[in-house]
C-alpha cells in the first residue's frame, strides 16, 4: 500500500470518527439490562426498576452517563439490584441538589460542573459547606471546582478553618480555577516533607491573591512540580 | 507435470500468505498512525476521559501495543488517577525499552506517587536512551533541588536550557539552585535573565522576592489592588526629575491596571536621601506621567508624599536602606 493511500485511508477514519455521532448510551443501557435478565440476575421488575431511575434522571435534565456508569459497573460486579437502585438514588438526590445550588448565582451550570460538584458530595463535601461557597455567588465552574478541592482536602483530614480560608480566598478573588482540586496533593507532598498545614494554607491564600496555581504553590513552599497533562514547553 | 501442479500450488500459497502479511502489516500501520492521530487529539484538547473511554477497549483488545498502553497512561495521568497510569506506563516501557518519552512518563507517574527514587531512576533511563532530552532533563533537575541535591539540579538545568534557552522552569529554578548555594551574584543574574523573559510568570514574584533578598532593589513587587505586580523599580536619571525608559515602562503597566481598576487609588511615595525637594519633584513626575499616559485616571488617584531619608526595607530579618527609591502601593479607602 502507498503512502499517499495509506494517508488517505487514516485521514478517512478519522473522519469519520470526528463526525461520528454520540455514542448510542440509552441503547448500551438497555441492552445491558436485557443481557442481565436472560443470565438471570435481574428479575424483569428489578430491570425496570433501574430503567425507571435513568428515564427520571434524563427528565430532571441530569447527566445520564455516570447513572449508566454505575448500572453497568453494578451488574458487572454482580450487584444486588436493589443495592444499584439505592446507588441510583443517592447519586440523584446528590446531583439534584449540586445542580440547584450552582444555578443560584442565575448561570446554568454544565453536565460537567453538576457531575463534579455532585460526586464531591459522595467523596466527602457537606452540603453545608458547599451552601456556605455558594454563597460567595462564584459561577458554576468554580464553584464546582472550589467544591472538588474541599471534598478531597476534607477526605485527607486537613483542617476544615484553613480549608474555609483558602476556600473563601479563592472564591472571593475569582482565583479558584481548574487545577487546584488537586491541592490535596500538595498537602500529601507537603506533610511528607513536615511542612505543617497551616503553612501550606497561608501559602495557598498568597498565591491565590496572586491568581497563581498549585505548581506556583509547591515552588512558594520551596518544591518544584510537574505537569502531569502536558509535556514542559516554553508557554508557561 | 504433477510436480509442477504442486510447485505452482507452493508457489500460489507462498504468494498469498506473503500478500496477506503485507495487508496485515499495513492494516496494522493504518491502526497505528489512527491511534497515534487519535490519541494526540485528545491529549492536546486535555480530553482525557474521552481519551480513556476511546482507548480503553482497544488496549483489551491490543493489550501488547505500547502506544495503545502510552496513552492509556497519559489519560489515566491527565485525570490524576496516576496508580491507574502506573501498569499501563511500565508496560509501555516493557515493551519499547527504546523508547525515551516513555520512560520520562514512568518517571512523572511515579512523581505523582510521590515515590523520588523511582522517579529519578526513570529520568536517568530515559536520558541513557536520549541524553538530550529536555523534559528528562528537566524534571530530573526538579528531582535533584527537592532532594537538595543542588549542584547536580545546576548542572542537569544547565543542560536543560544548552537546548532551550528560554526554558522557563530552568531559568527560575537555576536561580533558586544557586541561591541555595549562596552563589548570589549568579543567582541575581539568573533571575534578571528569568525576570526579562517572563515578568507577567506567576513566579516572577519570587523571583523578585529573591533578588530583594540579596540587597537587588532593580525589581520591586508592588502591592495593586488585590495583586501583586513585579515592576521594574521607578528609577530617574541621576540628579533629577526624569523618569528612565525602564521607569516609564512600569509605570504604564500601572496605569494600565489604574484605567481598568477604576475604584483603585495609589500612594506615590519618592525617597531622596538628603534632598526633600529633588523627592516632591520626582512623585509629582511619577504622578503627571500616569495621568498624562492615562487621561481616564484621574490625578487624585495617585497621592504623592516625599521624603528626605532613605527608604527602609525589610526582607528576612534584614534592613536594607535605599537612598533614593519610590514605593507605589493601593490607597485604603
Amino acid at each position: 500500500m502507498t503512502r499517499f493511500s495509506r494517508t488517505l485511508l487514516v485521514s478517512f477514519l478519522l473522519a469519520i470518527w470526528l463526525l461520528a455521532p454520540f455514542t448510542a448510551e440509552a441503547y448500551r443501557i438497555e441492552s445491558s439490562l436485557r443481557q442481565a435478565q436472560e443470565d438471570g440476575r435481574l428479575t424483569p421488575e428489578e430491570a425496570q426498576g433501574i430503567q425507571a431511575r435513568i428515564d427520571q434522571t434524563r427528565e430532571q435534565g441530569l447527566p445520564s452517563a455516570p447513572f449508566a456508569a454505575k448500572v453497568e459497573e453494578g451488574l458487572a460486579k454482580h450487584v444486588r439490584a436493589q443495592a444499584i437502585i439505592h446507588a441510583l438514588d443517592v447519586i440523584r438526590g446528590d446531583y439534584v441538589f449540586a445542580r440547584d445550588t450552582l444555578r443560584r448565582n442565575g448561570v446554568e451550570p454544565t453536565p460537567d460542573d453538576i457531575v463534579l460538584t455532585g460526586d464531591s458530595l459522595r467523596l466527602g463535601l457537606t452540603r453545608l459547606e458547599l451552601t456556605a461557597m455558594a454563597d460567595l455567588n462564584p459561577p458554576p465552574p468554580m464553584l464546582a471546582t472550589a467544591a472538588r478541592t474541599r471534598a478531597a482536602l476534607n477526605a485527607i483530614d486537613f483542617p476544615v478553618p484553613l480549608s474555609d480560608k483558602i476556600m473563601r480566598q479563592g472564591l472571593s478573588l475569582g482565583s479558584l480555577k481548574p487545577g487546584w482540586e488537586r491541592l490535596f496533593r500538595v498537602v500529601q507532598r507537603t506533610r511528607e516533607v513536615g511542612i505543617p498545614d497551616v503553612t501550606v494554607a497561608d501559602a495557598a491564600a498568597r498565591v491565590l491573591a496572586d491568581g497563581g496555581s498549585p505548581a506556583e504553590l509547591l515552588q512558594e513552599l520551596g518544591l518544584t512540580g510537574r505537569d502531569t497533562r502536558h509535556e514542559p514547553d516554553a508557554s508557561k | 507435470m504433477k510436480n509442477i501442479i504442486r510447485l505452482l500450488a507452493l508457489v500460489l500459497l507462498a504468494t498469498f500468505i506473503h500478500g496477506c502479511a503485507t495487508m496485515d502489516t499495513a492494516v496494522r500501520k493504518i491502526q497505528g498512525e489512527y491511534h497515534q492521530v487519535q490519541g494526540q487529539y485528545y491529549l492536546n484538547r486535555g480530553d482525557f476521559a474521552a481519551g480513556r473511554a476511546a482507548f480503553a477497549p482497544r488496549v483489551a483488545q491490543f493489550p501488547d501495543d505500547p502506544e495503545l498502553n502510552y496513552f492509556m497512561a497519559r489519560f489515566e495521568l491527565g485525570t490524576d488517577k496516576p496508580e491507574a497510569a502506573l501498569p499501563f506506563i511500565q508496560k509501555a516501557v516493557k515493551l519499547s525499552r527504546a523508547n525515551a518519552d516513555y520512560r520520562f512518563w514512568e518517571g512523572v507517574t511515579y512523581w505523582a506517587l510521590m515515590k523520588p527514587d523511582r522517579e529519578r531512576a526513570a529520568y536517568e533511563k530515559a536520558l541513557a536512551i536520549d541524553p538530550d532530552h529536555l523534559s528528562a532533563n528537566l524534571y530530573l533537575a526538579h528531582n535533584m533541588l527537592d532532594r537538595g541535591n543542588n549542584a547536580e539540579a545546576l548542572r542537569l538545568y544547565d543542560k536543560t536550557l544548552s537546548l532551550n534557552p528560554e526554558e522557563p522552569q530552568a531559568m527560575f529554578n537555576r536561580a533558586v539552585a544557586l541561591e541555595r548555594m549562596k552563589r548570589d551574584r549568579e543567582m541575581t543574574l539568573s533571575v534578571h535573565r528569568y525576570l526579562e523573559s517572563y515578568p507577567d510568570a506567576p513566579l516572577a514574584q519570587q523571583g523578585v522576592r529573591m533578588l530583594n533578598k540579596a540587597g537587588d532593589f532593580t525589581w520591586r513587587n508592588h502591592v495593586i489592588g488585590l495583586r501583586t505586580i513585579p515592576l521594574r523599580a521607578v528609577e530617574f536619571l541621576p540628579g533629577s526629575a526624569t523618569l528612565s525608559e525602564n521607569a516609564e515602562a512600569s509605570l504604564k503597566s500601572i496605569g494600565e491596571i489604574l484605567s481598568k481598576k477604576t475604584d483603585l487609588s495609589v500612594h506615590v511615595v519618592a525617597y531622596v536621601k538628603g534632598d526633600k525637594t529633588l523627592a516632591r519633584l520626582r512623585a509629582l513626575a511619577i504622578r503627571n506621567f500616569v495621568s498624562r499616559e492615562y487621561p481616564k485616571v484621574a490625578p487624585e488617584r495617585l497621592a504623592p508624599s516625599w521624603f528626605d531619608k532613605p527608604e527602609n526595607i525589610k526582607t528576612n530579618g534584614r534592613t536594607h536602606s535605599l537612598t533614593q527609591s519610590v514605593n507605589i502601593f493601593t490607597k485604603v479607602q
